[in-house]
């Protein structure tokens, strides 16, 4: 047993011989906020609907506020879970207004507590104007906001979050989702977020879980995610950069006292510009970046690096420019 | 528990297909026990001429309906001239037009003593005889305009929904007016075409009221006479298997033509849709043309309803009347109470168990409305007086009493209700279905309180719908009720038998009247569908 206020351990789901989760094991503390992050298809949504007791074909321990909800003897419903759901689509009924849909979960409540709950939430989510509005009078981000609030007004013990902001544009999405994150620090609301976006991520959760194929590559904090990737495929997932061998950049190092033998990832920021050093790359792509430049160089002896430069330093493609190789810490994967 | 849910509802409702398919498919029986002296018979001298009539028929209506169906649509998709908005809709309106009403307004207009005919007679200054409208042109000609509607609605949508685009293209690349609308427009509309013309030619062939009084005798009125007329249920079954064997066909072929529709659609952009203005002499013709059709297909008949039944009303309006309108509306309520009960059931069903589930559910339920109205009374009564002979022999529990009738309605007009009710549940998306699984109220008030309010508009089309079918229903009515129970359509049927155009006015005022509503609603649907 364990003291997390969420905790999963060992949880497979096979269907039709196809192993969509294996191994999965996770915890959560009251008042933090996760986010499960990978490409389509890796089981994300998957695990989400796991937790919230819509997918009953898994095996596994799972335990919500320190409670038993799922394992080989005992599988709770998910209407005794109290897990709030927000959805992509939102998911309002077109048939109710504003506040109808927030207390759609409450008639259970003595209607004065259900107002009490429901200003509450029109508060929280500042919609008070436009609480007899139906949803199709409301623009995305609105919507989403009555999506939040509904889900909020049970006190849920844990909300989840399956891509909530991906179907609105991408100004609104990162306004939006810091707003979300502030209203759940706020509730001190413990929540899971399902995401593609690793801008969301990192702008959203507290801790991470990088997915690939039903398995956690790593599960951390989006520092030590872009500055600690564990495997090449969380350096390759988050953040820009290259893994090249180890082999090529050793002589680029002088000052590193081990063999390189396994690949190495280098970021774009771990190339520094510099007109005077001696080392000179050839600049073989460059990509404007307002700020910066991306340039695309290659050495030599065949290694192949990004370099981020400020955008006063206007060079052609072909030109050689000299760089300095500043890896604080070496990131290396051994085969 | 949840695979449970799952596996009851879709027990439930491969029950109800099941019991839906019996009274069609045990029509088949008759295969055990061929009466070879019946078959013999039928065989020399019915079947001969039923084939030929019914086949003739089928041809020349369905060449009748795509030419006028298709000209029209390509009109009023693509070209612009004053009162193309009204002519639009004039030209649905025949659908509020049942065929036995056409039918029996053209015979009492153009049959040899026709009231028309006579006047024409006098004009032209003939002598003999003047040609009687009951023969085959007259016949495929009311039927074709009863029946165009189908072509033309479809073919319409498929021009504004595939036409923009394809003509942009087309043009772009060179080709005029013309080779674009017969290298690209018709082509790509062909399977709408087609699905158009095989609803009329369903139509056709499943049509009892019109032929009858055209005294044209296809396999429906054959049926039927076999039954009432001769008495040999027997006869009347073998025909019917004959006649289900060949819808079948049709179903199949009908089949193939909806897996095409998918195959031709191309990309919905953000393309606008502009028609072009026709010029002075253009717009004139199109006028004229769209005038003709309609006054021949609608306004005519409609015209001769209001006044003969204005000139027969003091005289025919009375208590008998109203009991003949009470039977119709109250079979018609029941029909739609039972339906939606279990229509409801079975659209939930398919909207959680697409796939395999809700493949079998459509066609089975579509099986009822193709299967001609003769038939499906003949294949009910077999069944019950089965059912009957097993649970309590000798009595007339069911055969004779109203469930017989509603049983054949509820099969006959199933995927008229089943399908707006499935549209609607297409608007219950799964997140939909999640938050109510997430939240602490049960799942009946669930039921209630969320999923019945979203389908809503499809529970009132439904019933409209089905509502408006079962009062223009022939057929079934006529050979399952319980004796003496006179509905509006029943009324007809009697008076149009013994001629009595005017007094078979009447009712048919109510019915056209009532036949308008879901004809304007579909005229404004696929008015919306075209604006978004």
């Amino acid at each position: 047993m364990t003291n997390s206020y969420i905790y999963l351990s060992d949880i497979q789901l096979k269907l039709e011989q196809k192993e969509i989760l294996k191994n999965i094991h996770f915890q959560l503390n009251q008042g933090e906020i996760a986010c499960l992050l990978g490409p389509s298809g890796c089981g994300k949504t998957s695990l989400l609907r796991i937790i919230a007791g819509l997918e009953s074909r898994a095996t596994g321990e799972v335990y919500l506020n320190k409670k038993i909800v799922q394992n080989a003897k005992t599988f709770i419903k998910p209407e005794k879970r109290n897990i709030g759901m927000v959805f992509q689509d939102f998911a309002l009924f077109p048939h109710l207004n504003v506040s109808e849909n927030i207390i759609f979960g409450l008639s259970h409540l003595p209607a004065v507590e259900q107002k009490i709950i429901l200003e509450k939430m029109l508060e929280l989510v500042k919609l008070q104007d436009s609480r007899s509005s139906y949803p199709h009078k409301l623009s995305g981000g609105q919507q989403q906001r009555v999506a939040l609030a509904r889900a909020l007004a049970q006190n849920p013990t844990l909300l989840l979050l399956d891509e909530p902001f991906s179907s609105l544009d991408t100004e609104l999405r990162y306004r939006l989702s810091e707003d979300v994150r502030s209203i759940l620090k706020q509730l001190h609301m413990t929540a899971i977020l399902v995401t593609h976006d690793q801008t969301e991520a990192f702008s959203f959760a507290d801790k991470i879980a990088v997915m690939k194929e039903g398995h956690f590559e790593q599960f951390s904090d989006s520092y030590n995610l872009y500055h600690h990737p564990e495997t090449p495929f969380v350096a390759g997932f988050i953040g820009e950069g290259m893994i090249v061998e180890g082999r090529l950049l050793q002589e680029f190092l002088p000052q590193l006292n081990h063999l390189l033998k396994g690949q190495v990832l280098v970021r774009p920021d771990d190339i520094l510009h510099d007109d005077n050093s001696s080392v000179k790359g050839l600049v073989t792509k460059k990509f404007f970046r307002g700020s910066h430049f991306l340039y695309s160089l290659s050495f030599e002896n065949g290694l192949q690096v990004y370099s981020l430069v400020q955008s006063h330093h206007n060079h052609k493609v072909g030109d050689k420019i000299g760089v300095k190789f500043e890896l604080d810490h070496i990131v290396e994967f051994l085969e | 528990m949840k695979m449970k849910n799952l596996s009851f509802s879709k027990l439930t409702s491969l029950f109800i297909a099941l019991i839906i398919t019996i009274p069609i498919f045990i029509i088949y029986t008759s295969l055990l026990e061929i009466d070879h002296s019946i078959w013999s018979h039928l065989k020399t001298y019915v079947l001969p001429e039923l084939t030929m009539n019914t086949v003739k028929l089928v041809c020349g209506v369905s060449v009748g309906v795509v030419l006028l169906g298709v000209p029209l649509a390509y009109l009023n998709a693509f070209y612009d001239y004053p009162g193309r908005r009204f002519f639009s809709f004039v030209a649905l309106l025949p659908m509020s037009i049942p065929a036995y009403i056409m039918a029996f307004v053209y015979v009492a207009l153009f049959d040899a003593t026709g009231i028309w005919s006579l006047k024409l007679k006098e004009f032209l200054g003939m002598k003999g005889f003047f040609p009687s409208i009951r023969n085959f042109h007259g016949i495929t000609l009311v039927l074709s305009l009863c029946f165009y509607p189908y072509v033309y609605l479809l073919t319409k949508n498929a021009f504004e929904s595939q036409g923009a685009r394809a003509i942009e293209v087309s043009r772009v690349m060179g080709l005029g007016t013309i080779k674009t609308f017969f290298k690209v427009i018709l082509p790509l509309s062909r399977p709408w075409i087609f699905s158009g013309m095989l609803l009329a030619l369903m139509e056709t062939v499943g049509d009892f009221g019109a032929v009858s009084i055209f005294n044209y005798t296809t396999f429906t009125t054959a049926i039927y006479r076999s039954w009432f007329g001769l008495f040999s249920l027997n006869s009347a079954q073998q025909l019917a298997t004959i006649l289900v064997t060949a819808i079948f066909l049709l179903m199949v072929l009908e089949h193939f033509l909806d897996k095409k529709k998918h195959y031709t659609s191309m990309g919905r952009g953000g393309t606008i849709f502009l028609r072009t203005r026709l010029t002075f002499i253009p717009s004139m013709l199109a006028i004229l043309g769209s005038g003709i059709i309609s006054t021949l297909a609608f306004f005519i008949p409609f015209a001769m309803i209001v006044k003969w039944a204005f000139s027969v009303m003091e005289r025919d309006l009375d208590q008998r009347y109203f009991s003949f309108m009470f039977n119709s509306l109250e079979i018609a309520s029941l029909t739609v109470i039972v339906l939606l009960f279990f229509t409801v059931l079975m659209a939930y069903a398919v909207r959680k168990n697409p796939g395999l589930i809700a493949t079998i559910i459509k066609s089975v339920s579509s099986l009822g409305y193709a299967v001609p109205g003769t038939v499906l009374a003949v294949g009910v009564f077999i069944f019950l007086s089965m059912t009957e002979n097993f649970i309590s022999p000798g009595q007339k529990i069911l055969t004779g009493s109203i469930l017989a009738l509603i049983i054949g309605l509820v099969i006959r007009f199933f995927s008229v209700s089943l399908t707006p009710l499935t549209n609607s549940f297409l608007r219950i998306t799964d997140s939909h279905f999640m938050v109510l699984e997430l939240n602490p109220n049960s799942r009946y008030k669930n039921f209630i309180k969320a999923i019945i309010p979203m389908v809503k508009p499809g529970v009132l089309t439904a019933s409209l719908m089905v509502f408006v079918e079962v009062l223009k229903e022939m057929p079934i009515t006529l050979m399952t009720r319980p004796f003496g129970k006179e509905t509006l359509s029943i009324r007809i049927f009697e008076m149009t038998s013994e001629g009595e155009w005017e007094r078979a006015a009447l009712p048919s005022l109510f019915l056209v009247l009532v036949s308008l509503i879901p004809t304007i609603i579909l005229f404004i649907q696929s008015e919306k569908q075209h604006d978004q």
